[in-house]
Protein backbone atom coordinates (compact mmCIF):
# COMPACT_ATOMS: atom_id res chain seq x y z
CA UNK A 1 0.00 0.00 0.00
CA UNK A 2 3.06 2.14 1.17
CA UNK A 3 4.27 1.49 -1.98
CA UNK A 4 1.22 2.49 -4.18
CA UNK A 5 1.06 6.16 -2.07
CA UNK A 6 5.14 6.26 -2.96
CA UNK A 7 3.82 6.02 -6.67
CA UNK A 8 1.16 8.51 -6.45
CA UNK A 9 3.39 10.91 -4.81
CA UNK A 10 6.08 10.69 -6.89
CA UNK A 11 4.08 10.98 -10.18
CA UNK A 12 4.12 13.80 -12.04
CA UNK A 13 1.77 16.92 -10.66
CA UNK A 14 0.24 16.79 -14.36
CA UNK A 15 -1.20 13.84 -14.03
CA UNK A 16 -3.35 14.56 -11.19
CA UNK A 17 -4.55 17.42 -13.15
CA UNK A 18 -5.49 15.24 -15.68
CA UNK A 19 -7.47 13.14 -13.11
CA UNK A 20 -9.15 15.88 -10.98
CA UNK A 21 -10.77 17.28 -15.19
CA UNK A 22 -11.86 13.76 -15.73
CA UNK A 23 -13.96 13.32 -12.76
CA UNK A 24 -15.14 17.43 -13.27
CA UNK A 25 -16.26 16.24 -16.47
CA UNK A 26 -17.84 13.14 -15.13
CA UNK A 27 -19.85 14.91 -12.76
CA UNK A 28 -21.03 17.64 -14.87
CA UNK A 29 -21.91 14.99 -17.34
CA UNK A 30 -24.35 13.15 -14.83
CA UNK A 31 -26.34 16.20 -14.16
CA UNK A 32 -27.21 16.99 -18.02
CA UNK A 33 -24.12 19.37 -18.60
CA UNK A 34 -23.68 17.35 -21.90
CA UNK A 35 -27.47 17.58 -22.41
CA UNK A 36 -28.77 19.83 -25.74
CA UNK A 37 -29.61 23.31 -24.93
CA UNK A 38 -33.20 23.67 -25.09
CA UNK A 39 -34.31 27.21 -27.40
CA UNK A 40 -35.06 29.65 -24.88
CA UNK A 41 -36.83 32.40 -27.08
CA UNK A 42 -40.34 33.16 -26.38
CA UNK A 43 -42.98 31.60 -28.82
CA UNK A 44 -44.92 34.86 -30.05
CA UNK A 45 -48.56 34.93 -31.77
CA UNK A 46 -49.60 36.50 -34.95
CA UNK A 47 -49.88 40.07 -34.34
CA UNK A 48 -47.91 40.21 -31.37
CA UNK A 49 -45.18 43.09 -30.70
CA UNK A 50 -41.97 41.65 -29.59
CA UNK A 51 -40.10 44.77 -28.51
CA UNK A 52 -36.49 44.58 -27.94
CA UNK A 53 -33.03 46.32 -29.72
CA UNK A 54 -32.79 47.88 -32.09
CA UNK A 55 -35.86 46.99 -33.42
CA UNK A 56 -39.61 45.97 -32.17
CA UNK A 57 -41.34 43.72 -34.49
CA UNK A 58 -44.75 42.56 -35.51
CA UNK A 59 -45.43 39.67 -37.82
CA UNK A 60 -48.95 39.70 -39.11
CA UNK A 61 -49.50 37.68 -41.77
CA UNK A 62 -47.25 35.07 -44.63
CA UNK A 63 -48.28 35.21 -47.72
CA UNK A 64 -47.76 33.50 -50.82
CA UNK A 65 -48.21 36.09 -53.84
CA UNK A 66 -47.18 36.33 -57.46
CA UNK A 67 -44.67 39.00 -59.64
CA UNK A 68 -44.31 42.12 -57.64
CA UNK A 69 -43.19 44.12 -61.33
CA UNK A 70 -42.27 46.65 -61.84
CA UNK A 71 -40.32 47.09 -58.41
CA UNK A 72 -39.13 43.32 -57.74
CA UNK A 73 -38.76 40.65 -60.04
CA UNK A 74 -38.21 37.31 -59.79
CA UNK A 75 -35.47 35.19 -61.39
CA UNK A 76 -37.66 32.67 -62.29
CA UNK A 77 -41.13 34.04 -63.79
CA UNK A 78 -42.66 30.87 -62.98
CA UNK A 79 -42.04 31.15 -59.23
CA UNK A 80 -43.55 32.84 -56.72
CA UNK A 81 -42.97 35.19 -53.62
CA UNK A 82 -43.33 33.60 -49.75
CA UNK A 83 -44.11 37.42 -47.72
CA UNK A 84 -43.84 37.28 -44.49
CA UNK A 85 -45.55 40.69 -43.30
CA UNK A 86 -44.56 42.73 -40.48
CA UNK A 87 -44.89 45.50 -39.13
CA UNK A 88 -41.17 47.68 -37.66
CA UNK A 89 -39.76 50.14 -35.52
CA UNK A 90 -36.10 51.03 -35.11
CA UNK A 91 -35.28 51.73 -31.62
CA UNK A 92 -32.15 52.60 -32.07
CA UNK A 93 -31.06 56.13 -32.19
CA UNK A 94 -30.30 56.26 -36.11
CA UNK A 95 -31.59 54.92 -38.92
CA UNK A 96 -30.81 51.06 -39.69
CA UNK A 97 -29.58 49.85 -43.25
CA UNK A 98 -29.37 45.53 -41.73
CA UNK A 99 -33.06 45.56 -42.57
CA UNK A 100 -32.98 41.84 -43.75
CA UNK A 101 -31.56 40.63 -40.72
CA UNK A 102 -34.83 40.80 -38.67
CA UNK A 103 -36.05 38.32 -39.60
CA UNK A 104 -35.38 34.54 -40.54
CA UNK A 105 -37.72 32.36 -41.99
CA UNK A 106 -36.81 28.56 -41.39
CA UNK A 107 -37.36 25.92 -43.35
CA UNK A 108 -39.09 27.19 -46.36
CA UNK A 109 -39.92 24.07 -49.37
CA UNK A 110 -38.86 25.15 -52.64
CA UNK A 111 -36.65 28.22 -51.45
CA UNK A 112 -34.49 30.08 -54.36
CA UNK A 113 -31.16 30.02 -51.97
CA UNK A 114 -30.04 33.81 -52.24
CA UNK A 115 -26.37 32.88 -51.37
CA UNK A 116 -25.26 30.44 -48.95
CA UNK A 117 -25.67 30.10 -45.67
CA UNK A 118 -25.14 26.75 -44.58
CA UNK A 119 -28.39 24.88 -43.51
CA UNK A 120 -29.41 27.85 -41.53
CA UNK A 121 -32.36 29.91 -42.08
CA UNK A 122 -32.60 31.71 -45.11
CA UNK A 123 -32.05 35.49 -45.26
CA UNK A 124 -34.94 37.52 -47.08
CA UNK A 125 -33.79 38.47 -50.90
CA UNK A 126 -35.83 41.18 -51.03
CA UNK A 127 -37.85 43.99 -48.55
CA UNK A 128 -39.92 46.18 -49.82
CA UNK A 129 -42.61 48.69 -48.28
CA UNK A 130 -46.05 47.37 -48.80
CA UNK A 131 -47.50 50.65 -49.45
CA UNK A 132 -45.45 51.04 -52.69
CA UNK A 133 -43.71 48.35 -53.24
CA UNK A 134 -40.00 50.45 -52.66
CA UNK A 135 -37.45 48.68 -51.94
CA UNK A 136 -36.52 49.31 -48.27
CA UNK A 137 -32.55 50.44 -48.25
CA UNK A 138 -33.41 51.99 -44.67
CA UNK A 139 -35.56 52.44 -41.32
CA UNK A 140 -35.64 54.96 -39.74
CA UNK A 141 -35.92 55.84 -35.70
CA UNK A 142 -39.86 55.82 -34.21
CA UNK A 143 -41.22 55.53 -37.92
CA UNK A 144 -43.43 51.88 -37.24
CA UNK A 145 -43.29 50.84 -41.40
CA UNK A 146 -45.51 47.42 -42.63
CA UNK A 147 -42.93 45.82 -44.86
CA UNK A 148 -42.85 42.39 -46.76
CA UNK A 149 -39.64 40.24 -46.51
CA UNK A 150 -39.33 38.36 -50.09
CA UNK A 151 -38.35 35.05 -50.47
CA UNK A 152 -38.19 33.39 -54.19
CA UNK A 153 -40.16 29.99 -54.10
CA UNK A 154 -40.52 27.22 -56.53
CA UNK A 155 -43.98 26.63 -58.28
CA UNK A 156 -44.84 23.40 -56.59
CA UNK A 157 -43.99 24.67 -53.02
CA UNK A 158 -47.17 25.96 -51.49
CA UNK A 159 -46.55 25.62 -47.43
CA UNK A 160 -49.40 25.43 -45.58
CA UNK A 161 -47.59 27.12 -42.24
CA UNK A 162 -43.90 28.54 -42.10
CA UNK A 163 -41.74 29.05 -38.57
CA UNK A 164 -40.37 32.76 -38.17
CA UNK A 165 -37.59 33.79 -36.16
CA UNK A 166 -37.61 36.91 -35.10
CA UNK A 167 -33.91 38.59 -34.80
CA UNK A 168 -32.36 41.08 -32.20
CA UNK A 169 -28.92 42.38 -31.69
CA UNK A 170 -26.72 43.12 -28.78
CA UNK A 171 -25.16 46.88 -28.42
CA UNK A 172 -21.17 46.33 -27.07
CA UNK A 173 -17.96 47.17 -28.05
CA UNK A 174 -16.33 45.39 -31.06
CA UNK A 175 -13.46 43.06 -29.48
CA UNK A 176 -12.15 43.53 -33.42
CA UNK A 177 -12.37 47.09 -33.74
CA UNK A 178 -13.01 48.25 -30.12
CA UNK A 179 -15.78 50.66 -31.53
CA UNK A 180 -19.30 50.27 -29.94
CA UNK A 181 -21.39 47.87 -32.28
CA UNK A 182 -24.72 46.19 -33.13
CA UNK A 183 -23.20 42.29 -32.64
CA UNK A 184 -24.41 39.14 -32.15
CA UNK A 185 -27.34 38.99 -34.36
CA UNK A 186 -29.63 35.89 -32.38
CA UNK A 187 -33.30 34.71 -32.71
CA UNK A 188 -35.57 36.89 -30.13
CA UNK A 189 -38.54 35.44 -30.88
CA UNK A 190 -39.87 32.37 -32.57
CA UNK A 191 -43.64 32.19 -33.77
CA UNK A 192 -45.45 29.49 -36.66
CA UNK A 193 -47.33 31.03 -38.68
CA UNK A 194 -50.44 30.44 -41.20
CA UNK A 195 -49.59 31.24 -44.99
CA UNK A 196 -52.58 32.43 -46.69
CA UNK A 197 -52.22 31.55 -51.03
CA UNK A 198 -52.73 35.09 -52.10
CA UNK A 199 -51.40 34.66 -55.47
CA UNK A 200 -54.80 34.71 -57.48
CA UNK A 201 -54.93 38.27 -55.79
CA UNK B 1 24.53 44.69 13.29
CA UNK B 2 26.08 44.45 9.76
CA UNK B 3 24.71 40.85 9.37
CA UNK B 4 20.76 42.60 9.75
CA UNK B 5 21.51 45.50 7.33
CA UNK B 6 22.64 42.88 4.87
CA UNK B 7 18.99 40.74 4.97
CA UNK B 8 16.78 43.84 5.38
CA UNK B 9 18.08 45.32 2.45
CA UNK B 10 17.03 42.98 -0.12
CA UNK B 11 13.83 42.72 1.84
CA UNK B 12 13.21 46.30 1.51
CA UNK B 13 14.41 46.70 -2.26
CA UNK B 14 12.02 44.22 -3.46
CA UNK B 15 9.11 45.40 -1.53
CA UNK B 16 9.37 49.17 -3.12
CA UNK B 17 9.99 47.29 -6.50
CA UNK B 18 6.80 45.68 -5.90
CA UNK B 19 5.08 48.69 -4.76
CA UNK B 20 6.66 50.91 -7.80
CA UNK B 21 5.12 47.95 -10.01
CA UNK B 22 1.68 48.51 -7.92
CA UNK B 23 2.27 52.28 -8.46
CA UNK B 24 2.90 51.73 -12.36
CA UNK B 25 -0.04 49.69 -12.86
CA UNK B 26 -2.72 51.81 -11.27
CA UNK B 27 -1.74 54.85 -12.71
CA UNK B 28 -1.76 53.18 -15.95
CA UNK B 29 -5.68 51.69 -14.85
CA UNK B 30 -6.13 55.32 -14.25
CA UNK B 31 -4.91 56.74 -17.62
CA UNK B 32 -6.52 53.54 -19.41
CA UNK B 33 -10.12 54.39 -17.75
CA UNK B 34 -10.17 58.61 -18.77
CA UNK B 35 -8.69 58.28 -21.50
CA UNK B 36 -11.04 59.10 -24.41
CA UNK B 37 -13.02 56.70 -25.87
CA UNK B 38 -12.07 55.00 -29.56
CA UNK B 39 -15.85 56.98 -30.82
CA UNK B 40 -14.63 60.11 -29.13
CA UNK B 41 -11.14 60.13 -30.48
CA UNK B 42 -12.18 59.15 -34.17
CA UNK B 43 -15.79 61.29 -34.05
CA UNK B 44 -16.40 63.22 -37.27
CA UNK B 45 -15.08 67.27 -37.37
CA UNK B 46 -18.50 69.07 -37.32
CA UNK B 47 -18.76 72.79 -38.37
CA UNK B 48 -22.27 73.25 -36.96
CA UNK B 49 -23.94 76.59 -38.55
CA UNK B 50 -27.50 78.77 -38.41
CA UNK B 51 -30.07 78.81 -41.21
CA UNK B 52 -28.50 81.64 -42.22
CA UNK B 53 -25.14 80.18 -42.45
CA UNK B 54 -22.53 79.01 -44.68
CA UNK B 55 -20.95 76.21 -43.27
CA UNK B 56 -17.18 75.05 -44.07
CA UNK B 57 -16.08 71.75 -44.32
CA UNK B 58 -12.45 70.39 -45.29
CA UNK B 59 -14.02 69.62 -48.85
CA UNK B 60 -17.23 71.44 -48.76
CA UNK B 61 -19.63 74.22 -48.37
CA UNK B 62 -22.93 74.04 -47.29
CA UNK B 63 -25.95 76.66 -47.07
CA UNK B 64 -29.44 76.01 -46.34
CA UNK B 65 -31.83 77.81 -49.09
CA UNK B 66 -35.17 76.66 -47.44
CA UNK B 67 -37.32 73.67 -46.30
CA UNK B 68 -40.65 72.37 -46.89
CA UNK B 69 -42.66 69.23 -46.48
CA UNK B 70 -45.79 67.32 -46.97
CA UNK B 71 -46.91 64.10 -46.60
CA UNK B 72 -46.59 62.77 -50.02
CA UNK B 73 -43.89 62.67 -52.35
CA UNK B 74 -44.43 61.47 -56.02
CA UNK B 75 -40.88 60.00 -57.55
CA UNK B 76 -40.36 57.83 -60.76
CA UNK B 77 -43.94 57.46 -61.30
CA UNK B 78 -44.65 55.92 -57.81
CA UNK B 79 -45.98 58.12 -54.72
CA UNK B 80 -44.83 57.53 -51.57
CA UNK B 81 -46.87 58.28 -48.45
CA UNK B 82 -44.80 58.39 -45.06
CA UNK B 83 -46.24 57.05 -41.98
CA UNK B 84 -44.28 60.11 -40.74
CA UNK B 85 -44.24 63.30 -42.69
CA UNK B 86 -41.55 64.55 -45.15
CA UNK B 87 -39.24 67.02 -44.81
CA UNK B 88 -37.40 68.53 -47.79
CA UNK B 89 -34.17 70.48 -47.62
CA UNK B 90 -33.05 72.59 -50.33
CA UNK B 91 -29.01 73.52 -49.86
CA UNK B 92 -26.43 74.64 -51.54
CA UNK B 93 -23.10 72.77 -51.95
CA UNK B 94 -19.85 74.05 -53.08
CA UNK B 95 -16.99 71.83 -53.72
CA UNK B 96 -13.44 73.49 -51.80
CA UNK B 97 -10.76 72.29 -53.49
CA UNK B 98 -11.39 69.56 -55.81
CA UNK B 99 -14.13 67.73 -57.42
CA UNK B 100 -16.69 66.58 -54.50
CA UNK B 101 -19.73 64.27 -54.08
CA UNK B 102 -21.74 64.21 -51.23
CA UNK B 103 -23.19 61.22 -50.10
CA UNK B 104 -24.46 61.67 -46.74
CA UNK B 105 -27.54 63.69 -45.40
CA UNK B 106 -28.97 63.06 -42.27
CA UNK B 107 -31.61 65.38 -39.94
CA UNK B 108 -30.66 64.93 -36.39
CA UNK B 109 -33.11 65.52 -34.04
CA UNK B 110 -33.34 67.24 -30.15
CA UNK B 111 -32.71 63.85 -28.64
CA UNK B 112 -29.60 63.44 -30.83
CA UNK B 113 -31.48 60.71 -33.52
CA UNK B 114 -30.01 60.49 -36.60
CA UNK B 115 -32.64 60.26 -39.78
CA UNK B 116 -30.65 59.12 -42.93
CA UNK B 117 -31.73 60.85 -46.01
CA UNK B 118 -34.99 58.28 -47.25
CA UNK B 119 -33.88 55.63 -49.74
CA UNK B 120 -37.45 55.23 -50.92
CA UNK B 121 -37.15 57.96 -53.46
CA UNK B 122 -34.74 59.05 -56.58
CA UNK B 123 -32.45 61.58 -54.44
CA UNK B 124 -30.00 63.49 -57.59
CA UNK B 125 -28.74 65.91 -54.74
CA UNK B 126 -26.61 62.83 -53.22
CA UNK B 127 -23.72 61.46 -54.57
CA UNK B 128 -24.67 61.52 -58.43
CA UNK B 129 -23.61 65.03 -58.77
CA UNK B 130 -19.81 65.83 -59.03
CA UNK B 131 -19.37 69.43 -57.31
CA UNK B 132 -16.59 71.37 -59.21
CA UNK B 133 -14.28 73.76 -56.63
CA UNK B 134 -16.06 77.18 -56.57
CA UNK B 135 -19.23 76.21 -58.51
CA UNK B 136 -22.40 76.30 -56.40
CA UNK B 137 -25.23 73.37 -57.07
CA UNK B 138 -28.73 73.87 -55.28
CA UNK B 139 -29.84 70.48 -54.32
CA UNK B 140 -32.80 69.25 -52.32
CA UNK B 141 -32.94 66.42 -50.16
CA UNK B 142 -36.06 64.70 -48.94
CA UNK B 143 -36.17 62.47 -45.15
CA UNK B 144 -38.52 61.12 -43.59
CA UNK B 145 -39.34 61.94 -39.46
CA UNK B 146 -42.42 60.97 -36.91
CA UNK B 147 -44.38 63.70 -36.80
CA UNK B 148 -43.92 64.03 -33.31
CA UNK B 149 -39.98 64.26 -33.52
CA UNK B 150 -38.69 66.01 -30.79
CA UNK B 151 -36.98 69.61 -32.04
CA UNK B 152 -34.84 71.63 -33.11
CA UNK B 153 -33.84 69.59 -36.64
CA UNK B 154 -30.50 70.09 -37.70
CA UNK B 155 -29.14 68.83 -41.68
CA UNK B 156 -25.84 66.92 -41.44
CA UNK B 157 -23.92 66.64 -44.59
CA UNK B 158 -20.67 64.90 -44.98
CA UNK B 159 -18.91 62.84 -48.54
CA UNK B 160 -18.67 59.59 -47.22
CA UNK B 161 -22.21 57.35 -47.09
CA UNK B 162 -21.06 55.37 -44.16
CA UNK B 163 -17.50 56.05 -42.57
CA UNK B 164 -17.60 59.20 -41.06
CA UNK B 165 -14.63 58.81 -38.79
CA UNK B 166 -12.50 61.48 -38.57
CA UNK B 167 -14.35 63.34 -41.52
CA UNK B 168 -15.53 66.80 -42.22
CA UNK B 169 -19.00 67.02 -41.69
CA UNK B 170 -21.48 70.11 -41.83
CA UNK B 171 -24.51 70.62 -39.39
CA UNK B 172 -27.00 72.98 -40.13
CA UNK B 173 -29.72 73.84 -38.10
CA UNK B 174 -33.09 74.26 -39.96
CA UNK B 175 -35.92 76.45 -39.08
CA UNK B 176 -38.65 74.02 -38.32
CA UNK B 177 -40.95 74.23 -36.09
CA UNK B 178 -44.29 71.71 -34.53
CA UNK B 179 -46.45 74.19 -36.24
CA UNK B 180 -44.75 73.36 -39.71
CA UNK B 181 -44.46 69.80 -39.32
CA UNK B 182 -48.45 69.54 -38.32
CA UNK B 183 -49.44 71.42 -41.32
CA UNK B 184 -47.38 69.16 -43.29
CA UNK B 185 -48.75 66.15 -42.35
CA UNK B 186 -51.89 66.95 -43.37
CA UNK B 187 -50.82 68.26 -46.34
CA UNK B 188 -51.46 65.54 -49.01
CA UNK B 189 -50.43 67.07 -52.01
CA UNK B 190 -48.08 65.30 -53.89
CA UNK B 191 -44.40 67.19 -54.23
CA UNK B 192 -41.47 66.36 -56.11
CA UNK B 193 -37.90 66.58 -55.65
CA UNK B 194 -36.21 69.25 -57.70
CA UNK B 195 -33.24 68.12 -60.09
CA UNK B 196 -29.86 69.53 -59.14
CA UNK B 197 -29.40 72.99 -60.51
CA UNK B 198 -25.77 75.21 -60.72
CA UNK B 199 -26.67 78.12 -58.42
CA UNK B 200 -26.64 80.74 -61.29
CA UNK B 201 -28.91 79.30 -63.54
CA UNK B 202 -31.61 78.16 -60.64
CA UNK B 203 -34.88 79.45 -61.13
CA UNK B 204 -35.54 79.19 -57.52
CA UNK B 205 -32.25 81.24 -56.36
CA UNK B 206 -34.47 84.07 -55.61
CA UNK B 207 -36.94 81.84 -53.43
CA UNK B 208 -34.26 81.64 -50.70
CA UNK B 209 -36.25 81.70 -47.71
CA UNK B 210 -33.66 83.20 -45.49
CA UNK B 211 -32.42 86.41 -46.30
CA UNK B 212 -28.85 87.08 -47.23
CA UNK B 213 -26.51 86.36 -44.61
CA UNK B 214 -25.25 89.09 -42.43
CA UNK B 215 -21.46 89.30 -41.61
CA UNK B 216 -20.64 87.12 -39.28
CA UNK B 217 -22.96 84.51 -39.60
CA UNK B 218 -20.33 82.17 -41.23
CA UNK B 219 -19.62 79.21 -38.94
CA UNK B 220 -16.74 78.32 -37.54
CA UNK B 221 -15.59 74.91 -37.45
CA UNK B 222 -15.57 73.22 -34.01
CA UNK B 223 -14.08 69.51 -34.30
CA UNK B 224 -14.03 68.42 -30.63
CA UNK B 225 -16.91 70.70 -30.15
CA UNK B 226 -20.30 70.20 -28.15
CA UNK B 227 -22.37 73.52 -28.77
CA UNK B 228 -24.60 73.77 -31.23
CA UNK B 229 -25.40 77.01 -32.49
CA UNK B 230 -28.69 77.66 -33.74
CA UNK B 231 -30.43 80.70 -36.03
CA UNK B 232 -32.04 83.11 -33.36
CA UNK B 233 -33.42 85.63 -35.43
CA UNK B 234 -33.18 84.20 -39.13
CA UNK B 235 -36.07 83.95 -40.85
CA UNK B 236 -38.21 80.60 -40.35
CA UNK B 237 -39.85 78.92 -43.37
CA UNK B 238 -43.96 78.63 -42.33
CA UNK B 239 -45.42 77.52 -45.53
CA UNK B 240 -43.35 76.82 -48.83
CA UNK B 241 -45.77 76.25 -51.74
CA UNK B 242 -45.93 73.25 -53.61
CA UNK B 243 -44.25 73.42 -57.12
CA UNK B 244 -44.68 70.50 -59.65
CA UNK B 245 -42.60 69.50 -61.56
CA UNK B 246 -40.09 72.18 -60.37
CA UNK B 247 -40.22 73.05 -56.69
CA UNK B 248 -39.40 75.77 -55.49
CA UNK B 249 -38.91 77.80 -52.02
CA UNK B 250 -40.21 80.53 -50.47
CA UNK B 251 -40.25 82.57 -47.12
CA UNK B 252 -42.79 83.71 -45.36
CA UNK B 253 -41.58 86.31 -43.62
Amino acid sequence: MSGVMGRIARAPMQWFLYGVGGLALAVSAAFGGFAPVEKTEPVLKVGEVNAGTPWNVKITAVRLVKDLEPQISLKDKADHWLAVIAEVEITDVESRHDIRDIVLAKDIPGVLHYEFNGNGPELAREVVVTSDGTRVEALHPGLTEKVAFLWEVKPDSVPTKIEVEIMGKTYRESSLTGLMEWLDLAPRAVLTVPVEDKRNG
Amino acid sequence: MADGATTTRPVVRRLGTAALVLAALAIGGVISNFKPSDETQQRPFITRGGPEATVHTRSFDAKVLGVRGGEVIGSAGYVHESKGVWVIVKVQLTANHEPTRVFYAALRDGTERIFEASGRVTQDGLGGRNLQPGIPVDVEIAFEVPTEVPLDLSLRLATDSLDHRMDGMAEIGLPITRDDLTKWKSDKETMRLARPTWAGSSPSASTSPTSTPSPGTSATSTPSSTTTPKGTTSPRVTKSPRVTPTPSVRSSS
